[in-house]
C-alpha cells in the first residue's frame, strides 16, 4: 500500500479555526422556563419551588461553563488521509483523524466534514488528553486535479446540549485527484491499432503468467493472491495441496501514448465563460416561467435545448478535453495491467511538453497518473515539440504504435516524432474516433493501482501484484 | 435506536416525578392514591413496552383531549363552594390529570421535541406537588417526599446527558439515512478515541453535586421580600385535635388527641462571649398565655386586663449570669382563634383577634430590659413589633404577622433563676382599682353548678385530711405567716395528689364518664385520667375552693437538644399547662370583700381604699410525670437523632424558610462576621467548645460511620466495576451469547485472551469427552462461525438458518442438562 502520497498538501495553508458559542433554542427555552419559576417561587415564597428554579438555572450555567471551556477545541487537529488513489468519480474511503493535543478531555464531539464532495458526520462520545480518534469517511469527487478539503466542525454541548460549542477547522490541506478512468474493452482497442497499422509483435519473450487465459503452461503450487479459479482440483485431491495452473502470456507490446490537450482558449476563461451563459440561461428559464402560465412540455424542452446549443462553444471543448485526458489514463491503467507491457507517455502540454515512460509497476504508472490529473488545456495551435525531441534525442522512445490523442479536429503535425518510422494512429476525441472502444461514463473498472482492492470486472480474473 | 440507559432514566425522571406529585396528593386528596398507583403502573408497563405498541398521533390527540374533558366534568361535579373554595381545589385535582397526560404523551411515537415536552410534563408535576406540599406541610413532615425531591432531580440530570447524547446520534442517523437516499457516504464510526461508554450515574451523580450546590448559592443569593403564599393556600378544613399550643382549654371535647411532632419553635441560647449554651432540656418552661376565667368546662384568659404597650428597643448589654435567648417562632403553628362560644363560633380568647402569644422562657423578669425584642422575617411586618405586655400574667403579644410566617425574638434571660423558677417575683394587687379587683376576683371564681361545686369541695377535703391538714380551719383567725404557710401546704398536698397518687393516670384519650357533670369534676370524681390541662384545670379549682387565687398557664415544658446545631427545639408535643398559685406574703392585709352595689341606688358605697395585697405566685405541675421533653444525652441513637434533627434543621430553616430576615441577619451576618475579629474569635470559642465537647464516644461513633462510608464507597466501586465487566460481556449477539451462558452452567468459560473460536474448538473436545454430550459437540463451532459471519462478515441470518441455530442450541441445552 503506498502510503497516502497523493493526500499531503500542495502547498502549505495557513490553518484557519473558527469558533463561535451560543446557548441552543432548547436552552433559552430552559433559562426561561427556570427564570418563570424562579421568579413564581420568589414572588410568593414557594421556597421549593425557587430551590428547583435555581437548580435548573444552575444546570444551564454548568452546561456553558463547560461549553465555554470547549474553545480548546480549536487545538484539536483533524487529519484526512486516503491509503487509495483517487479518480474523479469514484468512491473512496478516507481516513479522518481527531487528534487532541490538549490536557483536557472533550466529549459528546459531533464531526462534520463541510465538504460537497466528501461529506461527513460522526459522533466521538469522548476525546481523550494526547489521543486520536480515527474513523473512516466515503467520498467521491467528480474533478480531476488538487480537491482542497471542506472545513470540519466539531461540535459539542456537553453535557446536556442547552449550549453549543462549534469550531470550524479548514487545515487547507489537498487531495491529488486522479482522472476519471472510463472502460476500456481492450481486445477492440487491439483490434482498433491492428485496423490501424502493421502491429509488430516479432522478438517479443514470452512471459508465464498464472491465470491468463491464453496458452496452458503448467502446474505449480498454490500461492497467496492466486485466483482460486485456476486451482486444478483433480491433481491437489491427488497431492494433498492446492495447485494451480500457469498459463502463458502473448507477447506485451510497447505503446507510445502523446497527449495533446488542445483548448480553443485557456481553460479557465472557458470554465468562467460557460459559468456565465449558464448562469444567464437559468435566469432565462426562471423569467420565463415566471412571466406566465407554465409551458407546455414540448416548449419547454425546446426552449432549454435553445439554450444548451448557447453552452455547447464552452462546454464541448472542456469535455473533449476530459474525455481526451481519461482516455488517456485509462489508456496507461489498462496498458500498465498487462504483463510486460510498457508504456511511453508524451504530453504536448503547453511550454513544457514531456516525455515520462512507465516501467510497468504501480510507481510508474501513477507518475503518469498524476501527470494527467494536472494537465490544463492549451490554446495554441502550433505545438512546440522542442522540449520532446529534446527527450527523444537524449533516450529515443521504445518501439510500437504511437497513438496520439487529441482534442484537435485534426491530429498535429508531429514532426520529428512521427517520421521515425513509427506507425501513429490518431484518436480525435472530438470526432468520436474512441466510441468504439472506450466508454467515457462509469466503468466497471475498480480497484486500487497497487492491486489491494477488490477484483476488477466481473468474470476476469485478478491479476495478481505484480500490476 | 434508543439506548436502554436512555430509556431507563428518561422513565426513571418521569415515574420519580410522577412519585412526587403522588405523595403530595396523597396528603390533600388521600382518595387519590390508588390512581397514581395506577399511573405508577402504567409508567413502569410502557418502560417495558418499549414503543412496540404505540398510538398514531392523532389518536393520542385525541385520548389527551378526551382526558382533558373527562378531568373536567370530573372537576365540575366535584368542586363546590365559593369561588375561593373552587379555586382550592383546582390545584390538588390537577395532579390527576398531569399524570393522566403523561401516559397518553407515552403512547405515541416521540421526536426529541416529545421527549422535552416529557420533561417539561414531569417538571410541572414536581413543581405542583411543591406547592400542593407546602400546603400540606408533607415538605417538613413527611422525609420521603424530599427524597423522592431529590431522587428527581438526580434522575433528571442523568436523564438529561443521556438525551443530549441520543440527539447527537439521532443527529448522525438522520443524516445517514438522508445521504442514504444519495447513494453515496455513511456516518463516520470511530474506532478508537477511549470507547463510548454511555453517561454513568457516577458521573450523573457529580453534575447532581455541582448543580446542587451552584443552584443552593443562587438559592441563597437572590434578594428574598416577597408575600408569603403559604397563608393564601392554607385550605380550610377540618381542625384534628393533636397535641400542641392553644390559648385556652376546652375540656368539654372527647375525641382523643394525636401527638404532633412539628416544631414549633427554636430556641438557640447565647452567652455573651457568643457561645451556645444548653438549658435544662427537661424541666424549662416557656410561658405563652394565663387562663384566669372557668366557664362551663373551659378554661380562658381574662378579657379585660393591664396590659401596655411597648416599642421595639436595642438590644441592652448582657449583665453577669444573663445570657440572650433568641427565639424562631413558626406563628403558623400557634392557634389564635379558640372555639369556645356554645353556638360554635369563634371566640378568641386574646384581646383582639388580629394578636398572637409569643413564648418566654420562665421566670420571666418583669423588667423593661428583659422583654423581648422583636422582628419578623417579612419587613413589612414591621410595624407588628408593637409588643402588648400584661404585666400582671407575664404574658406578651404582638399584633399577628400578615406576610411573615417566623418571628424571631429575642429575651435577656437571666441563667442564674433558671433553676428557681417555682416562685415568681414579689407581686402585688391593688384592690381599690377596679381591673386589679376584677382580676383578683377572677382568680377566685368557681363558676359550678351546685352540685357540681360540692362534690369538688368535699373531693378538696378529702385529699387535704389525707395529707393531715385541717381543711375546716378558717384562714382569717390566722396569722400572716401561719396563713402562708398553711396555703402552701394545701397547694403542696393537693399537687402531690393528683401527679403522685396512683389513683391518676396520664392519657390523651379524653375520657368522660358522665357528660352531665362538669368535665373537670367528672375527671376528679370519676376517670381520674386526662392529659396536662385536665390536671391544670382540677388544681385550679381546688384550690380555688380553698380561697386561693390560681390560674391555669398554658405553653411549653421541655425541649429538645441537638448538639450537632447547638439548639433547643420546641415540638407541639411539648404544649404543656400547669398552675399558679398566689400565695400572700406574711405581712400582706386580709382581703376585704368586695364591695356590692347597692340594690336601690346602684353605687357602690364609699370606703377607704384597702392596701394591697402582696404576694408572689407559686408555680406547681400537677400532670404525673412532669414534663414530656427528653434530655439530650450523647448515645449512638442520640446522636442519630440529632443528626436527622440538624439536617431537618437546616431543611427547614435554610430552604423551606428560607427568607429576607434570615438572608440579610443569618447569612449575610455570617459573611461579614468572616471579616470582624470579634465574630471570629466567637467562632474560634465555639470550635473550642465543640472540641471540648466531642467526648470519646463521639470520637469512636464518628471513626465508624467514617469506615462504613469507606467501606459501602468501595464496595459500590467494585460493584460498579462488575456490572460494567458484564455489561461488557453481554453484548456479544444473541446466538453467541447464548451459548456463552449455556457453556457457563457447567463451568465453561472463555479463557480472556481466548478467540471465539479457540474457545468452540475447546468445548468442542470438551463435548466429545461425554457420549451423551458428543452429539452436540459440533454445536459451539457452528454458533461461533455465524458468529463471525454477522459480527465481521456484516452477514445477516436468514429465518432459516436462525430457527436452525436456535433448534442446536436447544439440543445442546438439553445434553447438558441431561448429562
Amino acid at each position: 500500500m503506498r502510503p497516502q502520497a497523493n493526500a499531503a498538501p500542495r502547498s502549505a495553508s495557513a490553518r484557519r479555526t473558527t469558533s463561535r458559542f451560543r446557548p441552543t433554542a432548547e436552552g433559552l427555552i430552559w433559562l426561561l422556563v427556570a427564570g418563570l419559576l424562579l421568579y413564581q417561587g420568589w414572588l410568593r415564597t414557594i421556597n421549593l419551588i425557587a430551590l428547583l428554579a435555581s437548580i435548573l438555572i444552575a444546570l444551564w450555567i454548568l452546561n456553558g461553563a463547560v461549553v465555554w471551556s470547549y474553545r480548546r477545541l480549536r487545538q484539536v487537529i483533524v487529519h484526512r488521509q486516503v491509503h487509495e488513489e483517487v479518480f474523479a468519480g469514484r468512491p473512496f474511503i478516507y481516513e479522518l483523524q481527531i487528534e487532541n493535543p490538549t490536557r483536557h478531555t472533550f466529549r459528546n464531539v459531533a464531526v462534520a466534514c463541510h465538504d460537497p464532495d466528501a461529506p461527513a458526520v460522526g459522533f466521538v462520545p469522548i476525546l481523550r488528553p494526547r489521543s486520536t480518534a480515527t474513523a473512516f469517511g466515503e467520498g467521491c469527487i467528480s474533478r480531476r486535479g488538487y480537491h482542497r478539503w471542506g472545513p470540519m466542525e466539531l461540535s459539542s454541548g456537553f453535557p446536556f446540549g442547552l449550549f453549543r460549542r462549534r469550531v470550524q477547522i479548514d487545515d487547507g490541506s489537498e487531495v491529488l485527484v486522479l482522472p476519471r478512468l472510463g472502460h476500456l474493452d481492450l481486445q477492440r482497442f487491439r483490434r482498433f491499432l491492428l485496423g490501424r497499422t502493421e502491429y509488430d509483435t516479432r522478438n517479443q519473450p514470452m512471459i508465464r503468467q498464472p491465470g491468463s487465459q491464453t496458452e496452458f503452461h503448467g502446474l505449480r503450487e498454490f500461492r497467496s493472491g492466486d485466483s482460486p479459479r485456476w486451482i486444478h482440483w483433480r491433481t491437489t485431491a491427488r497431492v494433498g495441496e492446492l495447485m494451480i495452473r500457469e498459463f502463458e502470456e502473448p507477447p506485451a507490446s510497447q505503446l507510445v501514448l502523446v497527449v495533446d490537450p488542445w483548448l480553443p482558449e485557456r481553460a479557465d476563461v472557458l470554465r468562467k465563460n460557460l459559468e456565465t451563459v449558464m448562469a444567464s440561461n437559468r435566469r432565462t428559464i426562471r423569467q420565463l416561467l415566471a412571466s406566465g402560465p407554465p409551458p407546455s412540455p414540448e416548449k419547454r424542452k425546446a426552449k432549454e435545448a435553445s439554450l444548451a446549443r448557447k453552452e455547447l462553444p464552452y462546454r464541448l471543448p472542456l469535455e473533449y478535453l476530459e474525455t481526451a485526458v481519461s482516455l488517456a489514463a485509462t489508456l496507461c491503467w489498462e496498458w500498465n495491467r498487462l504483463a510486460g507491457a510498457r508504456i511511453t507517455l508524451v504530453l504536448l502540454d503547453g511550454q513544457d511538453p514531456r516525455v515520462l515512460k512507465s516501467d510497468g509497476t504501480s510507481q510508474g504508472l501513477l507518475q503518469l497518473l498524476e501527470r494527467l490529473a494536472v494537465i490544463e488545456g492549451r490554446p495554441d495551435d502550433s505545438p512546440s515539440f522542442q522540449g520532446v525531441e529534446a527527450s527523444v534525442r537524449a533516450e529515443p522512445l521504445p518501439s510500437g504504435p504511437m497513438v496520439v490523442v487529441t482534442t484537435r479536429p485534426e491530429p498535429p503535425a508531429l514532426g520529428e516524432l512521427a517520421t521515425s518510422g513509427r506507425h501513429v494512429v490518431p484518436i480525435r476525441v472530438s470526432e468520436g474516433d474512441h466510441a468504439e472502444f472506450f466508454d467515457f461514463g462509469h466503468g466497471p473498472i475498480a480497484g486500487s493501482v497497487n492491486g489491494t482492492a477488490a477484483a476488477t470486472a466481473p468474470g476476469s480474473p485478478r491479476r495478481g501484484a505484480s500490476v | 435506536m434508543q439506548h436502554s440507559l436512555f430509556r431507563f432514566s428518561t422513565f426513571l425522571c418521569l415515574v420519580l416525578s410522577t412519585a412526587c406529585l403522588g405523595i403530595a396528593e396523597a396528603a390533600e386528596m388521600p382518595s387519590t392514591v390508588p390512581f397514581f398507583l395506577l399511573i405508577g403502573i402504567l409508567l413502569v408497563a410502557e418502560y417495558f413496552n418499549n414503543e412496540r405498541w404505540l398510538l398514531p398521533i392523532w389518536a393520542s390527540n385525541l385520548l389527551a383531549l378526551a382526558i382533558i374533558a373527562g378531568w373536567a366534568v370530573w372537576f365540575a361535579l366535584g368542586a363546590g363552594g365559593s369561588e375561593e373554595e373552587v379555586l382550592a381545589q383546582l390545584l390538588p385535582r390537577a395532579g390527576p390529570l398531569l399524570g393522566t397526560l403523561l401516559v397518553a404523551k407515552l403512547l405515541r411515537p416521540k421526536a426529541a421535541n416529545d421527549y422535552w415536552m416529557l420533561h417539561l410534563l414531569g417538571l410541572v408535576q414536581v413543581v405542583l406537588a411543591s406547592v400542593l406540599a407546602l400546603q400540606s406541610r408533607v415538605d417538613r413532615r413527611d422525609p420521603l417526599f424530599v427524597l423522592v425531591l431529590a431522587a428527581y432531580v438526580f434522575a433528571l440530570v442523568w436523564s438529561l446527558m443521556h438525551f443530549a447524547r441520543q440527539r447527537e446520534e439521532d443527529g448522525v442517523a438522520a443524516w445517514s439515512r438522508t445521504r442514504a437516499k444519495d447513494g453515496i457516504a455513511s456516518p463516520v464510526v470511530w474506532r478508537e478515541g477511549g470507547g463510548g461508554r454511555r453517561p454513568e450515574i457516577l458521573s450523573a451523580l457529580r453534575w447532581f453535586v455541582f448543580a446542587g450546590v451552584l443552584g443552593l448559592l443562587i438559592f441563597f443569593a437572590v434578594p428574598r421580600p416577597g408575600m408569603d403564599l403559604s397563608a393564601t393556600l392554607m385550605l380550610a378544613g377540618s381542625p384534628r385535635a393533636q397535641t400542641g399550643f392553644s390559648p385556652g382549654l376546652d375540656l368539654n371535647e372527647t375525641t382523643p388527641i394525636e401527638v404532633s411532632e412539628e416544631e414549633v419553635m427554636r430556641v438557640e441560647v447565647t452567652d455573651a462571649d457568643g457561645r451556645r449554651l444548653m438549658l435544662d432540656c427537661d424541666g424549662q418552661r416557656w410561658r405563652g398565655v394565663t387562663c384566669s376565667v372557668y366557664q362551663r368546662g373551659r378554661w380562658g384568659p381574662i378579657r379585660a386586663g393591664e396590659s401596655q404597650n411597648l416599642q421595639s428597643r436595642v438590644e441592652p448589654e448582657l449583665r453577669g449570669g444573663e445570657v440572650f435567648v433568641t427565639f424562631f417562632l413558626d406563628v403558623s403553628r400557634i392557634q389564635t382563634a379558640w372555639y369556645a362560644g356554645e353556638d360554635e363560633r369563634p371566640w378568641n380568647l386574646l384581646e383582639r383577634t388580629t394578636t398572637q402569644p409569643i413564648f418566654l422562657a420562665e421566670p420571666v423578669i418583669a423588667q423593661e430590659r428583659t422583654l423581648p425584642i422583636i422582628s419578623f422575617e417579612n419587613p413589612r411586618d414591621r410595624f407588628s413589633s408593637i409588643l402588648t405586655y400584661r404585666p400582671r400574667e407575664w404574658t406578651i403579644s404582638v399584633p399577628t404577622a400578615r406576610r411573615s410566617r417566623r418571628l424571631a425574638y429575642t429575651q435577656v434571660f437571666d441563667l442564674s433563676q433558671a433553676g428557681h423558677g417555682e416562685w415568681s417575683q414579689p407581686t402585688s394587687f391593688p384592690l381599690h382599682q377596679p381591673v386589679s379587683r376584677d382580676y383578683w376576683d377572677s382568680l377566685l371564681a368557681l363558676p359550678l353548678p351546685a352540685e357540681d361545686l360540692r362534690a369538688l369541695t368535699n373531693t378538696t377535703r378529702e385529699i387535704l385530711r389525707a395529707a393531715n391538714i385541717d381543711p375546716n380551719v378558717d384562714d382569717s383567725r390566722l396569722s400572716g405567716q401561719e396563713r402562708r404557710e398553711r396555703r402552701i401546704a394545701i397547694a403542696r398536698a393537693l399537687t402531690n395528689r393528683l401527679n403522685q397518687s396512683a389513683d391518676f393516670d396520664y392519657t390523651l384519650e379524653r375520657p368522660r364518664h358522665d357528660m352531665a357533670r362538669d368535665p373537670t369534676v367528672d375527671f376528679l370524681l370519676n376517670t381520674k385520667a386526662g392529659h396536662c390541662g385536665m390536671y391544670a384545670s382540677a388544681l385550679a379549682l381546688m384550690l380555688r375552693t380553698q380561697k386561693i387565687p390560681s390560674r391555669v398557664v398554658i405553653g411549653f415544658r421541655g425541649a429538645r437538644w441537638y448538639s450537632v446545631g447547638e439548639y433547643h427545639s420546641v415540638c407541639q408535643y411539648h404544649a404543656h399547662a400547669w398552675v399558679e398559685a398566689f400565695i400572700e406574703d406574711a405581712d400582706s392585709p386580709p382581703i376585704p370583700p368586695r364591695l356590692v352595689p347597692n340594690t336601690v341606688t346602684g353605687k357602690v358605697p364609699q370606703s377607704d381604699a384597702p392596701k394591697p395585697v402582696t404576694g408572689r405566685w407559686l408555680t406547681l405541675d400537677p400532670t404525673p410525670g412532669g414534663g414530656t421533653a427528653a434530655v439530650a444525652g450523647f448515645s449512638a441513637v442520640e446522636l442519630w437523632r440529632d443528626f436527622v434533627g440538624f439536617i431537618r434543621y437546616l431543611w427547614e430553616f435554610f430552604i423551606l424558610e428560607y427568607s429576607g430576615d434570615v438572608q440579610q441577619n443569618r447569612i449575610l451576618a455570617q459573611i461579614r462576621a468572616l471579616f470582624d475579629p470579634r465574630e471570629l474569635a466567637a467562632l474560634w470559642n465555639s470550635l473550642t467548645l465543640l472540641v471540648e465537647r466531642a467526648t470519646w464516644i463521639r470520637i469512636v461513633i464518628g471513626g465508624l460511620v467514617l469506615a462504613v462510608i469507606l467501606a459501602l464507597g468501595k464496595l459500590a466501586r467494585r460493584l460498579v466495576k462488575g456490572w460494567r465487566t458484564r455489561s461488557r460481556q453481554n453484548v456479544v449477539p444473541g446466538f453467541f451469547g447464548e451459548l456463552l451462558r449455556i457453556l457457563g452452567r457447567v463451568g465453561l468459560r472463555p479463557e480472556p485472551a481466548e478467540t471465539p473460536a479457540e474457545f468452540a474448538e475447546k468445548a468442542a473436545t470438551w463435548l466429545g469427552r461425554s457420549p451423551g454430550t458428543a452429539s452436540v459437540r459440533d454445536v459451539p463451532s457452528l454458533v461461533v462461525q455465524d458468529y463471525y459471519a454477522v459480527r465481521y462478515g456484516q452477514k445477516e441470518l436468514s429465518p432459516e438458518e436462525s430457527a436452525q441455530l436456535r433448534e442446536r442450541l436447544g439440543q445442546l441445552r438439553s445434553a447438558l442438562a441431561n448429562r
